[in-house]
């Protein structure tokens, strides 16, 4: 049985790379990416598990890291939103304006990035139901969902 | 950020978390078992829970497992709501599973904490009380299998230290004509109004609800009076509030009121559609 009594140092695979850090038992995910390796694209927004604004993909899934401990992602994969630099997503976002203040937009886009690794063609009607993870106050949704569609032509495309 | 420390254990058995959980408890340690953390992390954040070690119960393989086996379905208890979504054994559950939180939260969040959670709705539990499952749990003294109805009263009763494992489905349960009826108020990723399930078992219908009263139910009281053929439809969805386990809620949600009136309404409709009517 692993135990973790106090302070302890452990190794997450973070964007394919091995990030040794020192945390607390009960560091969120999200703190640990942010305050102890410098990750800042996830964002804390409600910190309450409801704008998914922190999100990022464990083990290729999408879950808010507010919500978990950073002990839980020992082991597992962690991609953020620095790991999915130019990424058909992020350029169909630029194009389609996606955002605007930005401060929703890292937890839309890795949302989005695994919606399109799970459901490619699109069709399933998956779209709504995953991106009601996130919130945006800004632009309403249709530019992120424009952005959606385009990263499927840009990915069809270069299949 | 959790502004207070606590530890955390890994175990990879029952019998590693319920030692651990007894030895914690003798030091004053409030452990709390541990599964998807939705609703705890967010808890000790909030501070309105603070215990000194979490136990996290995932690292068991039998809590994961989602297997048929011979005449019955074994769902663990750390089983996530979009791993129930996906299946195909039990279509109901995977529909209700669909609807609690939002995706990216049931990504994280286990049937056992659904189940067991602080919530008034916990949801998911509603087709494992209308399929009459049974509940494995595992303790100090050791192991046992309880019909849920036998442990489900507002909240499941275990004894403290004890560990929901697994639920176990009858193999005929699993398809049975179901409908199913969530009322928000604002979108579907809200908290529901209310939440009801009607179930086709052989000629008598089988009903279930969350959000209605303080806590999910499945009532025998209840049931005997939407089954009852001596009565018109109208008369059993008339009579059918007066038979509730508890008060109507009246919240910021919805009023006592509208949520009668919206319930009775559905009530008509699910004795129309599953052949409860005259």
């Amino acid at each position: 049985m692993k135990a973790y009594r106090d302070i302890a140092t452990i190794t997450l695979d973070i964007n394919g790379e091995e990030r040794r850090v020192v945390v607390r038992p009960a560091d969120t995910l999200l703190r640990v990416l942010r305050e102890k390796v410098g990750l800042t694209g996830a964002k804390p927004g409600c910190e309450n598990g409801d704008c998914g604004a922190c999100t990022v993909l464990l083990d290729g899934l999408p879950v808010k890291s507010c919500l978990k401990l950073a002990l839980e992602a020992v082991g597992k994969k962690i991609i953020t939103i620095e790991g999915l630099k130019d990424t058909a997503i992020q350029k169909a976002f630029m194009e389609e304006g996606g955002f605007q203040c930005g401060y929703c937009t890292s937890g839309f886009l890795v949302n989005a990035y695994a919606l399109l690794e799970k459901h490619p063609s699109s069709k399933s009607g998956a779209d709504r139901e995953w991106l009601e993870s996130n919130l945006c106050r800004c632009t309403g949704y249709e530019g992120i969902s424009r952005a959606i569609d385009k990263a499927r032509d840009i990915i069809k495309e270069y299949k | 950020m959790i502004p207070f420390d606590l530890e955390y254990y890994l175990p990879e058995s029952t019998e590693e978390a319920a030692a651990i959980f007894a030895e914690l408890s003798e030091a004053d340690k409030g452990p709390l078992y541990y599964g998807g953390g939705t609703e705890i992390v967010t808890m000790c954040r909030q501070q309105t829970i603070k215990p000194g070690a979490l136990i996290d119960l995932k690292g068991i393989p039998e809590t994961t497992a989602l297997e048929v086996d011979g005449d019955k379905l074994i769902i663990g208890a750390n089983v996530t709501l979009t791993e129930l979504n996906e299946q195909d054994y039990f279509p109901l559950l995977a529909k209700v599973a669909r609807v609690v939180a939002d995706h990216t939260v049931r990504n994280s969040l286990t049937l056992g904490g659904n189940i067991c959670g602080k919530l008034p709705y916990r949801e998911a539990i509603l087709p494992l009380l209308t399929a009459d499952a049974d509940v494995v749990l595992a303790g100090r003294e050791g192991r046992r299998t309880e019909p849920l109805e036998d442990l489900f009263d507002k909240r499941l009763k275990l004894e403290k230290g004890e560990i929901l494992v697994q639920l176990i489905v009858p193999k005929e349960e699993l398809k049975r004509k179901s409908w199913a009826r969530r009322r928000e108020k604002h979108g579907p990723v809200d908290y529901p109004l209310y939440h009801m399930i009607g179930v086709q078992k052989k000629d008598q219908l089988a009903v279930a609800v969350s959000g209605l009263c303080a806590f999910p139910f499945r009532s025998a009281e209840l049931e005997k009076k939407v089954n009852d053929s001596a009565l018109s439809a109208q008369d059993r969805v008339d009579k059918a509030p007066d038979l509730l386990p508890g008060t109507i809620r009246n919240d910021e949600i919805g009023s006592d009121d509208y949520r009668q009136a919206l319930w009775q309404r559905d009530l008509a409709e699910l004795l129309k559609k599953m052949g409860g009517a005259e």
